[in-house]
């Protein structure tokens, strides 16, 4: 099993340095420069901000820089917001985006299996189809609608949490993990049912039934590890995505998560701030990933025998 | 999606799969809803002697008041609401179904091979997931429209770049499962090669799973439509999607709701159809159930 | 700067924390809280260049002019200043005992300091322009393409403590409109020597001369102002705190206004700006600023070449109708150019203004069937523009007369900012949704971006313009400079290399308890003015 982690970290470092440097040479192409204005800066001015910022070198040499910037855990200075570098704007931010994340994933996953559960043991009864049209819900109402009806409800109508913003304690938390839970809420319940359907039927399922071991401890311990493995399979890229911030729940609660920072950068062509933050998601991404098969590896003997 | 994918197995199946799927009533009246709705926005703008696109400076946001010809009243262009909602369903539908049946072929076929091939083939596979995963959306999205100009190819390739990514990921977790099964070893040994027993065991075993999601598949394509003409490519003003018509319904939620509650009630309806025939599907295909 | 360290640590204890730590310093009736729009850029004086950081540095700096509630100038950190009869000198005179927030005397050096660093290259700040462009500082430009370093040759001095000289090549009555925080904030160097440009974002080291001082700063979330002690108005300051919250989402933003959290929002949905006007016109502000947008036509477009039909598209837009029908937004509709911004000067007498819009429109026709395009050869172009709704509207609603008046089939192309910006450079576009922000509220700025030698990037060559623009800036006085800036703009409007289209307004909503705000053009609203009752 060490050996299985050890292999998996070597190749994960292997296709994060891939990713940054596609990322970094692909990025520029994209029309406009970190400075390009509405209004044209003199010729002087323009030289010079470059050079700070050494825009005017080959770009095989500022990635030469970057590279360096990152063995010295440095990823340079923001060229969007001029006050601070990319350590201090993920350090500011990530605290934000992770503790949101984190509830969300936990919320997401123990309603999700609960829900998909309660179906599959259920099926086509009343239960199965409201655990499945909550789901649903959860999927068809878009985060830009529901975000903004929660608002209205709970701050503005009922005046419980504030609507916005991060000086509320933990009731500025509620509603943006709940927001956030909830499409993965439905792909997580929906996943677990068919998946747990499935499981239910197999062989190995009806065998230790048959051998008279008790209904109970069949689906704890068979049943429903089995019946996990695509949602864990799920959960690796989804957990990533999550804790690394989403824009709409920043922008719609106004959190100060480095989510936002990650669109506000491509789209100011901020360079660096891109980097930094494609270098976080993608550590954090492939860790993950690691995880998962690591866990699957453990439940699924199967998988295990293989490698 | 479904049909495509499953391997033909003889019409004795197919058939036996079809009655088993029509004695699900509730998924038999899905179908019929989804028929209704889709051919309601094929078919019902012609009734009506305007298009969409028409503005009528006249008659500005009128309400909906169920009267010939503006039944559920104007948007504030003067525009016909429930043409527009119906014109944009042609769009949304196109696009949803079409880009989830894309990215999920994709997906299954790549996650399938990687989980049967495994060793080193799977790893290469996966770690190409992970550095697209990775790689700044945004950016990709604003190449993708410098390269094909922002229109619907654009689109298009946006939607579908990122979404084959997840079913790849979990379809390859079950195939590798499977492709340590008795039977599957059973046919290795009896000669079958790798395409076929991708095909005609690693798929069709995962269908399940890959129904359910591709359902969830498309609302996410209708939706993520929205965010991407906010980037400037896709289905644009004054051509209308359900994706921008809820979120212009959304930024006028407080002082007029039947702007967000036509659109965005009719995606509802079609999701938890799709949820149902989904689940009916996943019924009739199972494999363990025959 | 956190200590790499310690980075680690800090993380995991600000993943638990982050939420406990942001509590509000001060009951909610002490503070004025604010909404700024997108974050600012930096909160250097000397260096930021947007108008997020503009609410926040107002607060905290204060030039030798500030502005009144109105957007009137009236005095700041000096008491009176006066003209040279040849309107190149102006000479400043400083209030007495003027103190910086640490308690430092505030000397007539810190400004010169301030245009010094500003013009500096290693500053690289991008503002230097308004020192040796909008208005020309003797020696600016030498400093600011760095061809000397000698700050002895600069047009600014302090021959005492409380006497600054500022000394142009040509005459600038709009100088006084340069003189604010925006400008000329301050320096303090001895904060500045030992911190650099980093104390100007930390709450223990930053120095500051107005109303308020920082007191906290959270990236994209917020900056906290306290009263500062040391201001020399200070007891006429009401407001404890002030918080200027980012506000990146205007539907939020207004949500957030709903429920209490913000007093003044930095602006109002456009689907919601009738409502709110019908329902609550005390609290709705919407008043001109000096963000103007037009038309541009690609002169170098096969068909754009022909100014007949430059004049037809430019005559057959209905600006009231696209503005107060169609956008909604609050914008002031306009023919002329540079003309509203300030309301001394008239601009040049048009013929377009005094027809009526069915005029316009016939002329329109006539002048297209003119230029050879009718129902069997219709005009074919695209607007470009950014993919912002107010943009959208304006451009689908243009799109539509053109469609309407001329029939000509115009295609509106959405793009993401910066993409849009590249293609101006690019000249692949042949109407492009422009606009211009002006250094202050007066036509001179407008006027002076479209010089063919400013370079602009419209390709427009006009000789008598450029002799024109000369003529009136020789003038010292307003009047007659107003005088010959129309007669520049007379010539501008005559090429129809854009068609104006209106003044972009400021959009506010104010809690009817915050008194003391105003329409100011230029975007000042100093927290110092505001009381909450």
């Amino acid at each position: 099993m060490l050996r299985f982690i050890g292999k998996r970290l070597w190749q994960g470092g292997l296709t994060l340095a891939a990713l940054v440097t596609l990322t970094f040479f692909v990025m520029r192409l994209a029309p406009g420069g970190p400075f390009s204005r509405n209004r044209k800066i003199s010729p002087e001015v323009q030289a010079n901000i470059e050079a700070a910022f050494h825009l005017d070198e080959p770009v095989w040499q500022q990635f030469g820089r970057f590279v360096w910037g990152i063995m010295r855990l440095d990823l340079g200075p923001s060229t969007r917001h001029r006050d601070y570098s990319v350590n201090d704007l993920i350090a500011s931010g990530l605290p934000y985006s992770l503790t949101i994340g984190f509830w969300a994933v936990v919320i997401a996953s123990l309603v999700g299996v609960a829900l998909g559960l309660a179906g599959a043991l259920r099926r086509n009864s009343a239960t199965d189809y409201v655990a499945g049209t909550v789901g649903v819900v959860g999927i068809a109402i878009p985060i830009f609608v529901i975000g903004p009806l929660m608002q209205a409800i709970f701050s503005l109508r009922l005046e419980w949490l504030p609507v916005g913003g991060i000086n509320d304690g933990w009731r500025s938390l509620v509603l943006p993990v709940i927001v956030l839970a909830l499409p993965n809420i439905a792909y997580i319940s929906r996943l677990t049912r068919t998946s747990m359907i499935e499981t239910l039927r197999e062989n190995y399922v009806r065998t230790a039934r048959a051998k008279g071991i008790g209904w109970r401890r069949t689906l704890w311990r068979h049943t429903l590890t089995g019946a996990l493995l695509p949602v864990i399979a799920y959960l690796g890229p989804a957990t990533a995505a999550i804790i690394t911030g989403s824009i709409l729940i920043e922008t719609i609660f106004a959190v100060p998560g480095i989510g936002r920072h990650f669109v506000d950068a491509a789209l100011n062509r901020d360079y660096p701030l891109v980097m930094g933050i494609t270098l976080l998601y993608g550590g954090i991404l492939i860790l993950f990933n690691i995880g998962t098969d690591v866990i699957r590896a453990i439940l699924d003997p199967r998988i295990r025998n293989e490698r | 999606m479904s049909v495509d994918l499953a391997p033909s197995r003889g019409s004795s199946t197919f058939q036996l799969q079809l009655r088993r799927f029509r004695q699900n009533r509730l998924a038999m009246a899905s179908v019929v809803v989804l028929a209704l709705i889709v051919a309601l926005c094929f078919l019902g703008p012609y009734a009506f002697p305007f298009t969409g696109e028409d503005a009528d400076f006249d008659f500005i946001s009128a309400p909906a008041e169920f009267q010939w010809p503006h039944l559920f009243g104007t948007d504030d262009f003067g525009r016909d609401l429930l043409v527009r909602v119906l014109e944009g369903g042609q769009v949304s539908l196109t696009i949803g179904f079409l880009g989830a049946l894309v990215a999920g072929v994709i997906g299954v076929l790549y996650g399938a091979v990687a989980g049967y091939v495994g060793g080193r083939t799977d790893g290469l596979m996966m770690r190409l997931v992970e550095i697209l995963y990775g790689f700044p959306y945004v950016i990709l999205v604003i190449l993708l429209s410098l390269l094909f100009g922002g229109g619907t190819v654009a689109l298009f390739a946006a939607i579908v770049f990122t979404l084959w990514l997840t079913p790849a990921v979990i379809v390859r977790a079950q195939a590798q499962s499977l492709a340590q099964r008795e039977f599957v070893q059973a046919a290795r040994a009896g000669g079958m090669t790798g395409p076929a027993i991708v095909l005609q065991h690693i798929v069709p075993n995962c269908m399940s799973t890959v129904l359910v999601y591709g359902s969830l598949l498309v609302p996410e394509v209708i939706l993520s439509e929205s965010f991407l003409s906010f980037l400037g490519i896709g289905i644009k003003e004054p051509q209308a999607s359900w994706g921008n018509l809820i979120q212009a319904g959304t930024a006028a939620m407080d002082s007029d709701l039947r702007l967000l509650l036509l659109p965005g009630g009719l995606l509802a309806v079609v999701l938890l159809c799709l949820n149902f025939i989904a689940d009916g599907l996943r019924d009739a295909f199972d494999p363990n159930d025959r | 700067m956190i200590g790499k360290a310690g980075r680690v640590t800090r993380w995991l204890a600000g993943a638990a924390m982050a939420f406990a730590l942001a509590t509000a310093p001060a009951l909610a009736d002490d503070t004025l809280d604010r909404g700024v729009g997108s974050e600012w850029s930096s909160l250097d004086p000397q260096v930021n260049f947007d108008g997020s950081a503009g609410f926040i540095l107002a607060d905290a700096y204060e030039g030798l002019v500030t502005f009144a509630p109105d957007g009137k100038i009236i005095p700041g950190a000096a008491e009176s200043w006066e003209a040279s009869a040849d309107g190149k000198t102006y000479t400043f005179r400083l209030r007495e005992g003027l103190k910086w927030s640490n308690g430092d005397p505030l000397v007539a050096q810190d400004f010169v300091n301030c245009v010094l660093r500003t013009l500096n290259p290693d500053t690289i700040s991008e503002k230097g322009y308004y020192f040796y462009s909008t208005i020309k500082i003797k020696g600016a430009e030498a400093l600011a393409n760095g061809e000397t370093k000698d700050p002895s040759g600069l047009g600014v001095t302090a021959p005492d403590d409380r006497t600054v000289v500022i000394e142009m090549e040509t005459p600038a009555p709009h100088i006084l409109d340069l003189m604010g925080y925006f400008q000329m904030a301050p320096l303090h160097s001895p904060s500045f020597d030992a911190g650099g440009a980093a104390v100007f974002i930390d709450p223990a080291k930053v120095v500051s001369n107005g109303a308020y001082v920082i007191k906290e700063v959270v990236p994209q979330s917020h900056v906290l102002l306290e009263r500062n002690p040391n201001y020399w108005d200070a007891a006429n300051v009401k407001i404890p705190f002030v918080k200027h919250h980012v506000t990146e989402d205007v539907s939020t933003e207004l949500k957030r206004y709903q429920a209490g959290e913000i007093d003044i929002t930095y602006d109002i949905p456009l689907a919601e700006v009738e409502r709110l006007t019908a329902e609550t016109p005390d609290e709705v502000w919407i008043f001109p600023s000096t963000y103007l947008i037009y038309y541009s036509f690609n002169l170098s477009h096969p068909d754009l070449q022909n100014i007949d039909l430059r004049r037809a598209l430019t005559l057959a837009l209905d600006r009231d109708v696209l503005e107060n029908k169609i956008v909604k937004g609050g914008a002031t509709p306009k023919l002329n150019y540079a003309g509203g911004f300030d309301p001394d000067y008239k601009g040049p007498d048009i013929a377009e203004a005094s027809m009526t819009q069915a005029e316009r429109e016939a002329l329109a026709k006539e002048l297209y069937a003119k230029a050879g395009y009718g129902p069997d050869n219709p005009l074919k172009l695209t607007i470009s523009t950014t993919v912002a709704e107010i943009n959208m509207r304006r451009a689908q609603g243009a799109a539509l007369m053109w469609k309407k008046v001329l029939g000509a089939e115009v295609e509106v192309n959405g793009m993401e900012r910066k993409a849009w910006l590249d293609l101006f450079y690019t000249d692949d576009w042949s109407i492009f949704a422009d606009n211009l922000i002006g250094d202050f509220a007066g036509p001179e700025t407008f006027l002076a971006y479209m010089r063919p030698s400013a370079d602009a990037g419209y390709g427009w060559e006009s000789p008598g313009y450029e002799a024109a623009m000369n003529e009136a800036a020789a003038f010292p006085d307003k009047a007659g400079r107003y005088a010959g800036l129309a007669k520049a703009e007379a010539l501008l409007l005559a090429d129809y290399i854009f068609s104006p289209m209106s003044i972009e307004p400021n959009r506010h909503l104010v809690k009817p308890n915050v008194k003391g705000f105003g329409p100011s053009a230029a975007g000042y609203h100093n927290s110092q003015w505001m009381t909450l009752e």
